[in-house]
């Protein structure tokens, strides 16, 4: 499997009568984009906004990022399985991308949902400041500021967020057809010319307890047992998130954006053979499914003939069981294995956050076995930061830090002590950091 | 004290007792898929389940396995 990437960098964004990129510069049609985002009826309204990394500005009620990509060449759609995209198996061909940009869909919670998913959490991306410490602070963003119909079902309402979003990144990427990319690069896992050292990644995805939203492959989010991903795939966007749950580790366009993807690339055919991604879901709500689970991962990376394994998790809590039975597995079977992980046990960040800056006897992990004797750390999810008043907020106006009190709203605008307003986790939009792209864990150690 | 637990490796590892497996995450002592008595008559095993391991003497965190 042969995948070109051609990349596109946005280093300036200008609304214009004519949608296109030239130069570093994207200019954007807004009354275009908008009419696109009407033609379903379950949206009310929408406003585009322009937001530049650097900005005094702080944007809020996050529901996700795209990063706009095409099929030029091949099989399938960007983003397959989703939107009405096919969900022909993708990665072969060449796809256009533009880089340092994100198609970002804000939309405030509706209340019934609110009620009855925790997950949906605010969320807020301040674009300098002190809060600026993750990666959201460096794109460029198309806004999609989106009212919808008050009543829409909980899938309704996912789908409609999202429909808006990606019709709105396929427009944008679409413009790019016709143009030569700046930069091209060939990802394949040709094999190795000498014997290397066979590692997978095991990249292990939550699968909400909530039907029909969250985190999907080529659109399907419920459980279900592992299966193995060309990493082309996941470049292609065949991991996608949803407009509900508040927690990066879903983000649309974090996913095609994984570091762990971009290093192990780098390795491979260097130092060792990268024989694919294992998609093993996690969040199960029984023991023995977690057990199956890890364990029908492990028989499929021995299968593989794996000698090392990197494991990856995208969420938190109680997901934790089945990747440490996971790892505990694949030590067993000889397979040498690595962990990469946020410290997420919230219990000790609530307490006091002197507790989980000084250390303590609680351990930075919710459950550990002692086969698990590799691990790097991308920081905790203690929100400590106090951030200030800002002078633009796109998104809305106020903010709920307590689902358990919708009605307590803190203006958006003003000075916002994450430490006293937030419960355990941070609401900066990535702070938690399942893969290690921010700079704010230099600054909790 | 004894616990019961939709997930006994959390719950030893946290130092507890007497560990019984409980059914899972989101209902761990009952199912809501069974028909009222069947979930009852589950609900009344698991409690027994837990009554035994109170009176069972144990040195470390330990499941005590369920009587079928």
């Amino acid at each position: 499997m042969r995948l070109e990437l051609g990349t596109f960098p946005v280093t300036r964004l200008a609304f214009g009568s004519r949608t296109g990129w030239s130069g570093g510069q994207l200019t954007v049609d807004p009354a275009r984009l908008a009419r696109l985002v009407l033609e379903d009826s379950r949206i009310r309204d929408v406003r585009v906004d322009l937001v530049e990394p650097g900005e005094d500005a702080r944007i809020i009620h996050v529901r996700d990022v795209i990063e706009p990509r095409v099929k030029v060449m091949g099989p399938g759609h960007a983003y397959p399985g989703i939107c009405g995209h096919p969900p022909d198996s993708v990665g072969e061909g060449v796809t256009f991308r533009f880089s340092g940009l994100g198609v970002l869909v804000a939309s405030e919670v509706l209340p019934h949902i609110r009620r009855a998913v925790s997950a949906a959490t605010d969320s807020l991306i301040d674009m300098s400041g002190p809060g600026a410490v993750t990666v959201y602070s460096t794109l460029r963003y198309v806004v999609l500021t989106l009212v919808t119909q008050p009543d829409l079902e909980l899938a309704e309402w996912n789908d409609g967020l999202r429909l808006a979003g990606h019709r709105v990144a396929d427009d944008l990427a679409s413009s790019l057809r016709s143009l030569e990319p700046p930069e091209r690069r060939i990802f394949s896992l040709a094999p190795p010319q000498a014997p290397l050292p066979r590692v997978v990644h095991v990249h292990t995805l939550n699968a909400s307890m909530v039907p029909d939203i969250g985190t999907g492959v080529y659109g399907f989010t419920p459980h279900a047992l592992a299966m193995l991903l060309h990493p082309n795939e996941i470049l292609d966007g065949a991991i996608a998130g949803d407009m509900v749950v508040g927690y990066p580790g879903k983000c649309t366009w974090l996913h095609v954006n994984n570091p762990v993807l971009t290093a192990l690339y780098a390795r491979h055919g260097q130092d060792i053979e990268w024989v694919g991604s294992i998609i093993a879901r996690t969040r199960w709500g029984a023991l023995r499914e977690k057990q199956l689970s890890a364990y029908q991962t492990v028989k499929l990376a021995q299968m593989l003939h794996a000698q090392g394994a990197l494991v990856t998790w995208n969420h938190g809590g109680n997901d934790l069981i089945e990747v440490m039975l996971t790892i505990q597995g694949l030590e067993k079977a000889g397979i040498k294995t690595a962990f990469l992980t946020i410290e997420s046990d919230i219990k000790v960040v609530k307490l006091s956050r002197e507790l989980a800056e000084t250390g303590s006897d609680e351990p930075p992990l919710l459950f550990s076995v002692p086969e698990a004797d590799a691990i790097v750390s991308t920081g905790t999810l203690a929100p400590g930061e106090v951030l200030p008043r800002v002078s633009r907020v796109i998104g809305g106006d106020s903010l709920v830090f307590d689902q358990e009190r919708p009605d307590a709203r803190t203006p958006a605008a003003g000075v916002l002590d994450l430490e006293a307003l937030s419960g355990a986790y941070s609401p900066i939009f990535g702070h938690f950091d399942n893969y290690g792209l921010g700079r704010q864990s230099y600054y909790d150690y | 004290m004894a616990v019961l637990s939709a997930l006994p490796p959390l719950a030893m590892q946290a130092g507890a007792n007497r560990v019984v497996q409980g059914v899972k995450i989101e209902h761990v002592c009952g199912d809501p898929s069974l028909p009222p008595d069947a979930d009852r008559a589950l609900r009344r095993r698991l409690v027994e389940q837990a009554l035994r391991a109170l009176q069972t003497s144990v040195e470390q965190p330990t499941l005590v396995q369920a009587e079928r």
